[in-house]
């Protein structure tokens, strides 16, 4: 009788301490991954535009301004998305002095937009125009540590993926618009594509111009863009206006037609 | 560049023929030619960055050649390579003659952009940003055929 007891007994606690590893795994598994700085923050200095309006009869500007680029890692590797193969998240804390708000944002944009919406990082890329959101704003009253201090109990690695994920929608294809090998080094298939130098920006009732250079060809494109279709309107490369109606995956110039 | 070579050879005997750019289109920007074990797909592929273009030559190779999405494994012998370093691009170049397509870069026949798209690239995408050190871009498999053939 002893011996069935002690059987009974053991069965019982392989059960259970089966269903406890079993709950801790589910756990692990869905367990947000939080972010620690590795390196003490810098100042640098960044591009902001402050949009125009005609109806307030503002002009666009272009300003610098400090930024703090702070650096993390990952607490442990994130199970999924994006954030499980950086290796070192950076981010911008900004403080917006039209908004008077403290943002941070993915760091390495080309430029920074302050309006009424929030900040938002816009790249210039090999081919498109891409932007992402602040993750966080608060009131500029709070001081530094303590806003990166909130800042870093607010995030996750959730919030990075789904931020990234947001950058397949929040995007304009500029290859489209100009002529074939534009983006590329030399006027061949296969080349590299370069970033493209960015000269000017501007932003007036939605309507945003860019002015860019290929850094290799040297040759220079501009570009009106409707933020809130995602549309580009008009392109002049290399001086000439391009017909945006091809059907093909690049332009041609207007007067060739 | 060597689309160019094959071309002129062909014209030095007297033989005419039409120089083809595979381009990508519906929104790619990128294409990664064979071969590659596919880790995650949709997902993103992660090297590292260099100053000299985007993506640089696949240079310099993370760990065991895991660049997140797709890890790079040895695929077409080309260029006087067994397997040339570069197998991401924005385009594609060769010769067209006849109805043929002849690329000299892998010393391949391709017969359309559909059999081009299924039997020689891994998948297709676009350029995300960088965070820190490392290039992002957003891949995956359409479905429908994205490449066209581009005479010039």
């Amino acid at each position: 009788m002893k011996q069935v007891i002690q059987v009974i007994v053991s069965i019982l606690i392989l059960v259970t301490s089966s269903a406890i590893s079993q709950t801790s795994n589910n756990i692990s598994n869905s367990q947000v991954m939080k972010i620690v700085m590795i390196n003490r923050p810098t100042n640098i200095f960044i591009r902001m535009l402050v949009p125009g309006s005609a109806l307030h009869q503002s002009k666009s500007r272009t300003v610098e301004i400090k930024a703090v680029q702070i650096s993390y890692r990952f607490t442990s590797k994130p199970n999924s998305g994006l954030a499980s193969f950086i290796s070192t998240p950076t981010f911008l804390e900004i403080h917006d002095p039209y908004t008077r708000k403290i943002c941070f944002i993915d760091a390495d944009h080309s430029f920074y937009v302050s309006d009424t919406s929030g900040m938002k990082g816009f790249t210039v890329g090999p081919g498109a125009l891409i932007w992402s959101y602040s993750y966080f704003e608060l009131p500029d009253s709070v001081g530094d540590s303590s806003a990166i201090s909130q800042f870093e109990k607010s995030f996750d690695d959730q919030k990075f993926n789904q931020e990234w994920d947001n950058r397949k929608r929040n995007r304009i294809e500029l290859r489209q618009v100009v002529p074939q090998f534009y983006f590329s080094d030399g006027p061949y298939p296969g080349g590299g594509t370069p970033l493209p130098k960015l000269e000017t920006i501007e932003q007036t009732d939605g309507i945003l111009r860019l002015d860019i250079r290929n850094p290799v060809t040297k040759i220079p494109a501009d570009f009106w863009i409707d933020l809130k279709s995602k549309k580009v309107t008009k392109s002049v490369v290399d001086g000439q206006e391009m017909d945006l109606n091809t059907g093909k995956p690049f332009a041609v110039p207007l007067k060739a037609k | 560049m060597w689309a160019e070579l094959l071309q002129d050879a062909w014209a030095i005997n007297g033989v005419a023929s039409t120089n083809i750019d595979a381009q990508t289109s519906n929104g790619y920007g990128y294409l990664w030619a064979n071969k590659w074990i596919i880790n995650q797909m949709p997902g993103y592929w992660v090297g590292l960055s260099t100053e000299v273009g985007i993506p640089a030559d696949l240079l310099p190779t993370p760990t065991n050649g895991n660049y997140n999405a797709m890890t790079n494994t040895t695929g077409a012998a080309g260029q006087n390579s067994p397997t040339p370093s570069q197998k991401c691009w924005p385009d594609h170049a060769f010769q067209q003659y006849g109805s043929l397509y002849y690329d000299p870069s892998y010393g391949l026949i391709h017969f359309s952009p559909t059999d081009l798209q299924t039997n020689c690239m891994t998948c297709f995408g676009n350029y995300m940003g960088q965070s820190g050190s490392q290039q992002i871009f957003s891949v995956e498999q359409p479905s429908e055929t994205v490449i066209v053939f581009v005479p010039e």
